[in-house]
């Protein structure tokens, strides 16, 4: 009882009246141009896709963190074992989860006041809820008796999440705990989208917690409630016998220059910017999307780049600032370290290597920190869209974005060469510019932005250009000589100032 | 004053007055000959097109040659003798006149003498009217004036364009005296110019960027009013002033550090 009245703490008091407020909005807007019973309208709500996954679902999980993490010692003492202190606490999220489903319910049955109370199944054709309530009535009787088996379902549903996140709270540090319910999170609010994620027998928290989810194949609901069951099982054993344990993931001591720089260049701010000037890209491509393609066509529009022998302002941009973001933060960062470079540093480096060996380390780990936005910010996007994602298109994905990190090595290591030669940074990015600039020209192989789609050759659009594995070659090569002149003779020249 | 900008001068006759040069010799040998792969009507047209790269890449023109200058003399501590023997106010108020007058002269020299190349030297125009009649008439912002007086146009394109290009300088300046990375003073208003250009058209908002009020006939001509040339210079005076805000008020920054 204690537990919970601390459990119910302010934050979660005020997400409950937050929840209760859109849950209401999304209640009300259901009903616009749309004729339907009272009950089968409380089921369209509660069953809503976006409701769920979008709102519902992160607003449970925010809820849960609030509350996972471990209490102090003298609170966990007075239950004796730590194991009764999880199951009491867990309890009273059990507690916690039941106001939500109750909150919940409560503005669904707001919003539907003043509805005709026919109780059989009144299908219309063609509205959003048709496919779903097709379902529901070839398995259930009534609609009510569907309203129940879901909420009932999701009540327990929501229990299972509650023990899950304190587990993890508890096993894992605060910070991995975040990261890995951030990651469970998307992969549930993703895998719907994902033709080929769907159909693996993996269980996320929206088949633990959407019953509609689990009727799409004849056996998913046995392969939720046997993982389900089985992970229970594993947490209530883990915490019973392994209580004191705790997964670590100890940081190996790593010496010499290369972690100063990686933590200089990979800040939370330059990462920051990193993923927002993927989302500005994304969402342009948005809002162009005139429809009437398909994910693959999507794909081709965002990395399209700039093609050569013409020039286009706007996409020329759009290129310079998809390949440019990570590129102009790094050359940022060489200005800055070697500005701020002591004699002293160089006293303690053994060998003058080290220092091109740092930025280049951590200028390749930046790169790939770009590629995990590239590659996963489209995918929310396609799926924001509301565009299929299938093979093809994750494969297309993972060339164009393979050719776009490549691309933007060769580009960084241009820029740290033209570094090495003229001794000004600026000099580089001018270079850089100039570079690119050159795709005025009919220079079917030019290096650079040569991950731009439209100079590929790909076979689904019918685009002129060269084939990918040409393309491939080439800033392979290119970047195999940048980086033997650095390591041969490039080096000697480092740092500058 | 006279003799202190005079003096500042001499420290940047030589970035500025090659770049002066180097950009006029691209621009007209660019302005006489791209024009040839195209259908033209009007000789400025020829202007229009050999300056477009001009077009895009001023921001780095005008800032490169001038702006290094404020962060070596911080970073050196020049900047602090000259503490006992000029008021800052004066000093700086020198600075920015010599650099206001040396990015004027970078952007005007070269456009103004291509558009002269462009009208007078290389060879005239055929109009395609005349050779393909079916053509769609016509079309051009301040159609009057760019088609009856050609010369007038180009001067005052080119003065407005040097206005433009001292605004631009003027953010660098600002960039130059508080941030201690030369690379990011040097490439900001670039990376600035790029940024709104991209950010206004995903809006739908072309005719405010500073490039269409900066190069007219970005656009078409119709999308064109009274007031969106000055829009993209006001917001870049904005941006100035609260690049200048921020620094010099919120972080209480001082361009005369000890």
């Amino acid at each position: 009882m204690n537990l919970l009245r601390k459990n119910l703490n302010g934050g979660v008091r005020g997400t409950l009246v937050g929840l209760f407020v859109v849950c209401f909005i999304f209640g009300l807007s259901a009903r616009v141009g749309v004729e339907q019973p009272f009950i089968q309208h409380c089921l369209a709500v509660i069953s809503d896709h976006y409701y769920l996954l979008y709102f519902m679902l992160p607003v449970f999980l925010l809820l849960c963190f609030f509350v996972i993490e471990d209490d102090n010692e003298a609170v966990i003492l007075r239950h004796k074992t730590y194991f009764r202190y999880f199951v009491c606490k867990w309890l009273s999220l059990v507690v916690i989860s039941f106001i939500f489903m109750v909150v919940q319910l409560l503005a669904i049955v707001i919003s539907g006041i003043g509805l005709p109370m026919d109780s059989g199944w009144l299908i219309a054709s063609g509205g959003t809820t048709e496919e779903l309530f097709t379902v529901l009535s070839s398995i259930f009787a009534s609609p009510a008796l569907s309203f129940t088996a879901i909420a009932a379902y999701m009540f327990v549903g929501l229990c299972v999440t509650a023990m899950i996140l304190m587990w993890i709270g508890h096993f894992l540090s605060k910070s991995w705990a975040i990261k890995i319910m951030i990651s469970l999170y998307l992969l549930s609010a993703v895998s719907i989208k994902i033709s080929f994620l769907w159909e693996l027998p993996i269980t996320v928290f929206n088949h633990i917690i959407i019953l509609h989810h689990n009727l799409s194949s004849p056996h998913r609901l046995m392969i939720t409630v046997v993982t389900s069951i089985v992970l229970v099982c594993v947490i209530l054993w883990t915490v019973k016998k392994h209580w004191n344990r705790q997964l670590s993931f100890s940081k190996r001591q790593v010496r010499g220059i290369t972690p100063y720089y990686c933590k200089e260049l990979i800040s939370r701010k330059n990462v920051t910017i990193l993923g927002a000037i993927v989302v500005l890209m994304v969402v342009w491509k948005y809002l162009q999307n005139d429809g009437g393609i398909n994910g693959e066509e999507w794909i081709i529009r965002l990395f399209a780049g700039h093609g050569t022998g013409t020039f286009h302002i706007l996409s020329f941009t759009e290129m310079l600032l998809l390949n440019g973001a990570p590129i102009y933060l790094l050359a940022a960062f060489i200005e800055k370290v070697t500005t701020e470079h002591s004699a002293f540093i160089t006293v303690r480096l053994k060998n003058r290597k080290d220092i091109l060996v740092g930025i280049l380390i951590s200028a390749l780990l930046f790169v790939l920190v770009y590629g995990i936005f590239l590659a996963l910010i489209p995918i929310i996007g396609l799926s924001v869209i509301g565009l299929s994602i299938d093979t093809g298109t994750l494969a297309l994905l993972g060339l164009s974005v393979g050719l776009k990190l490549i691309d933007i090595a060769v580009q960084a290591l241009f820029i740290i060469v033209i570094y090495c030669l003229i001794g000004q940074i600026t000099a580089g990015f001018i270079g850089l510019v100039a570079a690119n600039i050159l795709c005025i020209a009919p220079l079917a192989y030019l290096p650079f932005g040569l991950s731009s789609l439209s100079r590929i050759n790909l076979p689904l659009i019918g685009v002129e250009g060269i084939a990918s594995l040409y393309a491939i070659l080439i800033l392979l090569a290119t970047s195999a000589l940048l980086v033997g002149w650095l390591f041969a003779s490039g080096y000697k020249r480092l740092p500058k100032n | 004053m006279f003799r202190l900008i005079k003096n500042e001068f001499s420290k940047l006759k030589v970035p500025v007055i090659s770049t002066v040069v180097l950009l006029s010799i691209t621009a007209i040998v660019l302005s006489s000959t791209m024009y040839q792969n195209y259908s033209l009507d009007y000789d400025l047209e020829a202007w229009e097109i050999g300056t477009e790269l001009l077009n895009f890449l001023f921001p780095m023109f005008v800032v490169v040659p001038i702006c290094w200058l404020m962060y070596y003399e911080r970073k050196n501590n020049f900047l602090l003798y000259t503490m006992p023997r000029v008021r800052k106010t004066k000093y700086l108020t020198a600075k920015w006149i010599v650099a206001a007058v040396s990015s004027f002269a970078i952007i005007f020299v070269p456009y103004f003498l291509s558009a002269i190349f462009a009208l007078y030297v290389k060879q005239p125009i055929v109009p395609q009217i005349i050779t393909n009649p079916e053509v769609s008439p016509f079309d051009h912002v301040y159609l009057d004036m760019f088609v009856n007086t050609p010369l007038l146009y180009a001067f005052l394109l080119s003065l407005w364009k040097s206005i433009i290009g001292v605004m631009v300088m003027s953010l660098g300046f600002m960039l130059s005296l508080y941030i201690k990375n030369i690379f990011v003073i040097l490439t900001g208003p670039f990376i600035y110019v790029i940024l709104e250009n991209f950010s206004l058209a995903i809006l739908r908002l072309e005719k405010y960027r500073l490039v269409t009020s900066y190069e007219p006939s970005t656009i078409s001509s119709q999308a064109i009013t009274a007031i969106s040339p000055f829009v993209g210079p006001a917001l870049l005076i904005t941006f100035t002033v609260i690049i200048w805000v921020i620094f010099a008020k919120v972080k209480n920054k001082t361009v005369y550090e000890v």
